[in-house]
């Protein structure tokens, strides 16, 4: 998928991988890859900003944690606040698609 | 510069873009050597990991433009406090000893006086527009490196005239306590006073240190948005 199309919606791209429960950004990446099924095949790097600035808008909160490995690891987890934003952003990308699949279908229809 | 081809090199390289902040080279570094090393135990090639996370200078750049947003948020909060602390301190100190003679009959008084009064209030005033611009910065890279330059202008322009009104300050105490015999009711003001002194170089510090992070942060802005628009690495 079109860099320009995920970069408008990452927030919601990574509220969503943290929407069945709080993960490390590798984590959330490898679930993004997984249940879109390679479609949104990110630049890891980008998911980390993401992290940080959601966490800032009090939409995520985090904490170190040790990884099997003995490494330090930073988990992230929706906050109330975040778990709204998700709920929000879910039903306006809804109406959006919806609208966007009837158009799109109409016009399919109507050409020759 | 070539491309990292080993974590180990990766990480340094982002560690050295984001060396202007401590904090938050130390947690980037942190979580950055926790996913490559996930990638590389998931059967990734160290130099797969790597290219797959993305170019080291535009990676830092998203990081300093989280960064800096939150920072320069902080900043006009603090900065705005530390001048109500000042204005505290000041309004105190005047309340505990009063008005006294030798100050109504100064010329030294006449002058600064004056100058402290408007040195407060365009503190409280710059202070205030940093604030509200630090509020509202935007999330385009333009914008953003527009509000950033405002917000450290209009902090600078807040931090100097609080200094300013502090120093005047001093002065006037200096006079009041020249012509005051030396009592324990002397000690409140000059401790107050001392309070505004360590006020004031607290905000020069957080100023300077904004400052320095939001050029070494803006460079880095800048440098992708250049990358992005020639059509080299970015978040196309």
């Amino acid at each position: 998928m079109e860099g320009e199309i995920l970069k408008g919606h990452l927030d919601m791209i990574v509220l969503a991988a943290l929407g069945s429960g709080p993960a490390h950004g590798y984590a959330a990446i490898e679930t993004i890859r997984k249940t879109s099924q390679g479609a949104l095949n990110l630049p890891e790097g980008t998911i980390y900003p993401a992290l940080h600035r959601l966490e800032a808008s009090g939409l995520l909160s985090s904490h170190w944690e040790q990884s099997p490995a003995g490494r330090r690891r930073r988990v992230y987890a929706l906050t109330r606040k975040g778990v709204k934003a998700l709920a929000d952003q879910r039903t306006t990308w809804e109406q959006f698609s919806h609208a966007i699949a009837a158009l799109l279908g109409a016009s399919a229809h109507a050409s020759p | 510069m070539p491309a990292p081809e080993t974590i180990r090199a990766y990480l340094d390289d982002l560690s050295d873009a984001l060396g202007f902040d401590s904090a938050l080279c130390c947690r980037v570094r942190a979580e950055v050597e926790d996913h490559l090393h996930e990638a590389v135990a998931d059967g990734a090639p160290e130099r797969d990991a790597v290219t797959r996370f993305g170019p080291v200078r535009d990676i830092a750049a998203q990081f300093a433009e989280a960064s800096l947003t939150v920072q320069t948020k902080t900043a006009g909060i603090t900065l705005l406090l530390g001048i109500l602390g000042v204005y505290f301190a000041m309004r105190g100190r005047v309340a505990w000893w009063g008005v006294s003679d030798a100050l109504r009959h100064s010329l030294i008084a006449a002058a600064f006086v004056p100058v402290m009064r408007v040195a407060f209030w365009v503190a409280l005033l710059a202070g205030l527009l940093c604030w509200a611009f630090a509020n509202r910065i935007p999330g385009a890279r333009c914008e953003l490196r527009k509000s950033l330059f405002w917000v450290v202008l209009l902090g600078a322009g807040a931090t100097v005239a609080s200094v300013v009104g502090v120093a005047t300050d001093i002065v006037l105490v200096g006079v009041r306590i020249s012509a005051t015999a030396w009592t324990a009711s002397t000690l409140l003001p000059g401790v107050m006073v001392t309070g505004e002194i360590l006020l004031s170089a607290f905000l020069v510090r957080e100023c300077w240190v904004l400052a320095y992070r939001v050029s070494a942060g803006s460079r880095l802005i800048d440098a992708r948005s250049g990358a992005s628009r020639d059509g080299g690495p970015g978040f196309r």
